[in-house]
């Protein structure tokens, strides 16, 4: 398949779960269409009010999360990495959570902690990896990351004044799209797009890494520069979507892993694709938290995980045999 | 075409090449040789321009450092050690990698120009027979000659390989470097590090020899693998001998340790 049809059907796949995700309510009741016979300006009120912002943030943070995964993937020359990898995720959500945890008030508080919190994990990957960082630094610097804002996470939880405090805490870690507005897509729009137009100016880098960094440096493509594109614009991208949803994950390692084989494995074609089956894949896994719970909603973070953790345990398998 | 004035690198605290200079001119074939440790992967590294260094490299008179990524990238073509290939591209897609210096704007399409030095690429290292393969299908030997055609289609003036025929079979490590010599001969500067002196001494129009950072002979064969130097530098003899009109030399014993 060439890459343009790849593409085409993408869009294809994401207008349809975009359909989908419009008309579809909670217990996958289709109840928008009836209203809409009896009772059109609510109808209207429901879906450009509630239904589309929610529509369009889904868009939004698949497509982030889809990209950076790919650039990520490329950058480390590793199948299995992930945004959350480097920290950002962990350190938007701390971010996020200090604010909650200190009650900050305003529309742009949240949002901006998590972005902050993106920022200070990346700046701490480059401080702990040094001046000329390689992918094993910068991987095992992640991790450590990862762990010690996760603990903060927790610390936050473990001192939180109330369990009511504690509870909202931890409902926004599991990362939803209800009941977000198109403020929330205006404050997130500005850092995704600058962080897209970063990542995707690695793509030919990517494809020049393939054969190593020292090739790569041989055909015009800095190392250092790279990364630094490829890891700020992770952080802006993920950073803005983890703020406004919480954290979303396996997005971002499955995408472009399934993606991988239809671009014939270059990691600069992958941007794309990956970009655009994220926002389907987010799109319809959030039609698929209103379908399946007919109680309380199902976090949009549950879902990615409870699909997303028996493939990854599958790449490990199949990555296992291929060794042997 | 390529020189070097005062080089010197260090890697740590460690001087690896000490104050080193030559200029090479193009057609002709340049074997740069020496014991393991020597410098020579450094050297090489450090005209890519991957190490900092001290001194001055120009290519085509104008110095290295001050050239942009990109320029230097489609007048220099590195071969490095190790054909290393994270991910399992088409043979094709990783010859076309070689095209990027040349690469403008956005599309992802290839220009004819650039079909065409990918075709004499995989014609000249003969890998013509592997366009329907992945790189992850191919022999070791067979993966060496893919990266040398990667390498060949810059299509740079200045070409750099470290050890390009090292796993090869007899036949292609005469294919390929009797092919580096005409590619050299077609006007080219092209830099080999060899370890083999039976191909260096047969098919370089020039030789290098590196001990312990220092540039210790430079000329044709015949004089910079002298018996003393292969002594001094090497601790081995060779047995010399003349076949058609061409010298030859073959390596066939160990001195006795300095």
């Amino acid at each position: 398949m060439s890459a343009l049809r790849l593409n085409l059907l993408l869009i294809g796949l994401l207008l349809a779960a975009s359909v989908l995700s419009l008309l579809i309510g909670r217990g996958g009741s289709l109840a928008l269409w009836t209203l809409w016979v009896d009772d059109p300006v609510s109808a209207s009120v429901i879906l450009w009010q509630l239904r589309l912002p929610r529509l369009l943030l889904a868009i939004l943070v698949g497509a982030s999360l889809g990209l950076s995964g790919a650039v990520l993937q490329g950058l480390l020359r590793n199948p299995l990495a992930e945004p959350s990898l480097l920290g950002t995720s962990s350190g938007a959500a701390l971010g996020a959570v200090v604010v909650f945890y200190f009650g900050l008030g305003g529309a742009l508080a949240l949002p901006l902690g998590g972005m902050l919190g993106a920022l200070a994990a990346l700046g701490l990957i480059y401080v702990l990896a040094g001046r000329r960082p390689d992918t094993l630094t910068i991987i095992l610097a992640g991790v450590a990351i990862n762990a010690f804002t996760s603990a903060l996470t927790s610390l936050a939880l473990n001192l939180a004044p109330n369990p009511y405090a504690a509870l909202e805490i931890v409902f926004w870690l599991l990362g939803s799209l209800a009941d977000r507005g198109l403020d929330q897509v205006w404050l997130a729009l500005p850092p995704m797009l600058l962080g897209w137009l970063l990542l995707g100016s690695c793509a030919r880098a990517l494809d020049a890494l393939t054969l190593g960094e020292d090739t790569a440096h041989s055909l015009g493509f800095h190392a250092g520069w790279v990364q630094l594109r490829a890891i700020s614009g992770t952080a802006l991208a993920v950073g803005a979507a983890v703020a406004v949803t919480g954290v979303i994950g396996f997005v971002g390692l499955v995408v472009p892993h399934l993606l991988r084989p239809w671009v014939r494995h270059r990691p600069g074609r992958l941007l794309v694709p990956s970009s655009l089956g994220g926002a389907a894949l987010l799109t319809a896994a959030d039609c698929l938290t209103r379908w399946l719970a007919p109680g309380p909603e199902l976090h949009l973070g549950v879902v990615t995980a409870l699909l997303g953790a028996p493939f990854f345990l599958y790449l490990l398998m199949q990555q296992r045999t291929r060794v042997v | 075409m390529l020189q070097v004035q005062d080089l010197q690198v260090s890697l740590g605290r460690r001087v690896v090449i000490q104050r080193l200079g030559f200029s090479l001119v193009p057609g002709q074939l340049v074997g740069l040789i020496g014991p393991n440790g020597a410098g020579k992967t450094t050297l090489l590294r450090a005209l890519v321009q991957l190490l900092d260094y001290a001194g001055v490299v120009r290519l085509q008179g104008e110095d290295a450092r001050r050239l942009g990524q990109r320029e230097r990238a489609q007048r220099l073509a590195y071969l490095a050690q190790g054909h290393s290939a994270h991910w399992t591209l088409p043979v094709p897609e990783v010859v076309a990698l070689g095209r990027l210096p040349h690469r403008r704007g956005f599309s992802s399409r290839l220009s004819g120009q650039d079909q065409q030095a990918i075709e004499r690429a995989l014609h000249a290292a003969d890998c013509v027979e592997f366009v329907d393969r992945r790189i992850d299908q191919l022999s070791g030997g067979e993966r060496a000659r893919v990266m040398l055609a990667r390498a060949l289609a810059v299509e740079a003036p200045v070409l750099l390989c470290d050890e390009p025929v090292a796993s090869l079979d007899p036949y292609h490590q005469l294919h390929i470097m009797a092919m580096l010599r005409r590619h050299a001969e077609a006007g080219a500067v092209v830099v080999c590090v060899l370890h083999d002196l039976t191909w260096a001494g047969r098919f370089c129009h020039r030789l290098l020899l590196l001990h312990e950072g220092n540039l210790v002979a430079d000329g044709g064969a015949a004089q910079v693998l002298s018996p003393e130097n292969l002594a001094r530098v090497y601790q081995i003899s060779a047995i010399t001998g003349v076949h058609a009109d061409d010298c030859y030399l073959l390596p066939w014993q160990c001195l006795a340790a300095k």
